[in-house]
């Protein structure tokens, strides 16, 4: 095993691709894809199938080369240098686990090719319910759930500088999806950088600091969620006290009116808004906050009729 | 190559190949028993002995080894061997890229190079000790039946390394087969349907005048233990052209598979 002595935490990208472009014969995967993930983040990675994410990680990983543009990681090139992916944790959709191996055997040798101590691999076992039984037992009588979390033990147990996970959560039951949650939170904390693609989107609002939206190969958005929230429409619902009343409010358009009902869609800072509605004679108002459900549906749609 | 992967690769054949080695083994200790219990044989060696035995001695020709040499070329042993070396090499890139181990074990600081080369020394390994247990089984069966004739032993340790480099020429295009493929049927497939053909232009490109120079494009063309058992002489040509039989195609595979985009699983 190689000791961690020399490698530290810096604030230099651990992740960037510079106009990424991958293409299978004729389908283009990726087109010109720029992307930097920091050490200390968890980048929601973003998109329906086939858009692109499990392409873009591979690059990432080593697996598949670039044809056009550049990717680094951790500071090295991961086609060239294998020699980076020492630092590396990376957890594909579908993970290969030799059957024949008992999970403990099974994170051994993981380990070992990793050329790192499992430093973590006690700690992440407890947050993720994977006993010592468990472990002692042949991987092909694991269940889906059990199969996924010993995926994510062999990607982190080493305590890499940055995980590469590709739907971690899947087939996980909400207990140990919560231990997952605190055990990237936690590395996020000691300062690990974190790329995680999800079609849980409630899963991906709770984690992390920036998401990367892309669609069909190319990056459609990308900010905190709350960035990506502001350019997206609210709803906002007023009961007004007289059905009358001239409803003029900045950035909303109405979208409905029924009675003292007024449905409005509204774009922008909420400040101006909220100053125009003091001084409307109002029963109720309600603003609802814009989920990410509904920003990556409209990302979506948009590029859909866009296309 | 990789201490891990190649603890891996050993372990998981610690149970294929002790039966192959078994299967192969017996095969070689059977023929020669049934050699030596056969009372065809035994007259036919008794009558030869008496009217030809001085000349045979003169000429080295020896019916037990005739025997031998044959075994090494029945379809039994090149099945043995042959599901051993083209198993482990269709499934050394095209089966572990199709089972998603491939992905997990190179996004580890393993180089593509180490994985290939853990792979071919186990593969290497693997043929030599199914080649030698089918010398060993028949040199066994010759201490415990006492047949008629004579079975050097180190002619047969030769032949069984000689047959050995035929198993790894097999496993070679299993592995050349694996580095273009994806999906370890298809890849399995195509490595049996080439060395079939390889085989049957063994013996059918002869029979015609216009194809006979055809058959020595078969790997199988250039190997043949009767020399070396009956006279104790190695046809050093033979040896030379199936370890490029084999080192072409190695080549080949360790030029695409270092080269290649790992899409699949």
């Amino acid at each position: 095993m190689v000791p961690r002595e020399g490698i530290h935490v810096t604030g230099d990208p651990t992740i960037t691709l510079a106009g990424v472009t991958k293409r299978f014969g004729e389908h283009i995967a990726l087109r010109g894809v720029d992307l930097e993930v920091r050490p200390g983040e968890i980048r929601g990675f973003l998109g329906p199938n086939g858009a692109g994410k499990t392409t873009a990680m591979r690059i990432i990983v080593g697996l598949l080369r670039a044809d056009e543009g550049t990717a680094t990681v951790l500071g090295g090139d991961p086609w060239r240098d294998h020699a980076v992916r020492a630092d590396l944790g990376y957890l594909p959709s579908d993970p290969g686990l030799y059957g024949r191996m008992r999970g403990s055997e099974l994170l051994d040798y993981f380990a070992a090719l990793s050329e790192r101590e499992p430093v973590l691999r006690a700690a992440a076992s407890d947050l993720l319910r994977f006993s010592d039984a468990d472990l002692a037992r042949p991987v092909r009588t694991y269940s889906k759930g059990m199969r996924q979390k010993l995926g994510v033990l062999q990607a982190v147990q080493h305590d890499p500088l940055l995980l590469i996970l590709d739907e971690p959560g899947e087939g996980l039951d909400p207990l140990v999806l919560s231990g997952l949650v605190e055990l990237l939170r936690d590395r996020r904390d000691a300062g690990r950088a974190i790329l995680f693609s999800s079609h849980v989107l409630a899963e991906v609002s709770a984690l992390c600091d920036r998401v990367t939206m892309i669609r069909d190969g190319a990056i459609v958005g990308e900010g905190t969620i709350a960035e990506l929230s502001t350019q997206r429409a609210r709803t906002v619902i007023l009961e007004l006290v007289d059905p009358t009343t001239t409803v003029e409010l900045p950035g909303c358009a109405m979208t409905d009116r029924t009675g003292t009902r007024v449905t409005l869609s509204h774009h922008g800072e909420v400040g101006p808004l909220l100053q125009a509605l003091s001084v409307l004679d109002l029963h109720d108002v309600r603003i609802e906050e814009v989920s990410l459900d509904e920003v990556f549906m409209e990302y979506y749609r948009e590029h859909e009729v866009t296309s | 190559m990789n201490r891990a992967l190649m603890t891996r690769l050993v372990l998981e054949q610690r149970v294929r190949l002790p039966l192959e080695v078994l299967l192969v083994g017996l095969w070689g200790f059977l023929l020669v028993a049934v050699f030596a219990t056969s009372e065809v044989f035994t007259k036919q060696l008794e009558a030869q002995a008496d009217q030809f035995g001085d000349l045979l001695d003169l000429v080295g020709l020896d019916p037990l080894a005739q025997w031998a040499s044959i075994g090494f070329q029945h379809p039994i042993y090149l099945l043995g061997g042959g599901l051993f070396a083209v198993g482990l090499g269709v499934r050394a890139i095209a089966g572990e890229l199709e089972a998603g181990s491939l992905a997990l074990a190179l996004s580890r600081p393993l180089a593509r190079r180490s994985w290939f080369l853990s792979h071919l020394a186990v593969l290497i390994v693997g043929c030599v000790i199914i080649g030698e247990a089918y010398a060993l089984g028949c040199l066994l069966a010759v201490t415990v039946t006492d047949p008629l004739g004579n079975l050097e032993s180190v002619s047969m340790l030769l032949a069984g390394l000689q047959s050995a480099l035929l198993l790894l020429a097999l496993g070679s295009i299993g592995v050349v087969i694996s580095a273009f493929s994806s999906e370890r049927g298809r890849a399995l497939a195509w490595s049996v349907g080439v060395i079939v053909v390889l085989y049957a232009a063994n013996f059918l490109l002869p029979l015609w005048a216009p194809t006979k120079a055809a058959a020595q494009l078969s790997p199988f063309a250039w190997f043949d233990p009767a020399p070396l058992l009956q006279r104790g002489t190695l046809a050093g040509g033979d040896v030379v052209v199936l370890a490029l039989y084999a080192a072409i195609p190695l080549s080949v595979a360790a030029w695409q598979f270092a080269r290649r985009d790992l899409a699949g699983g």
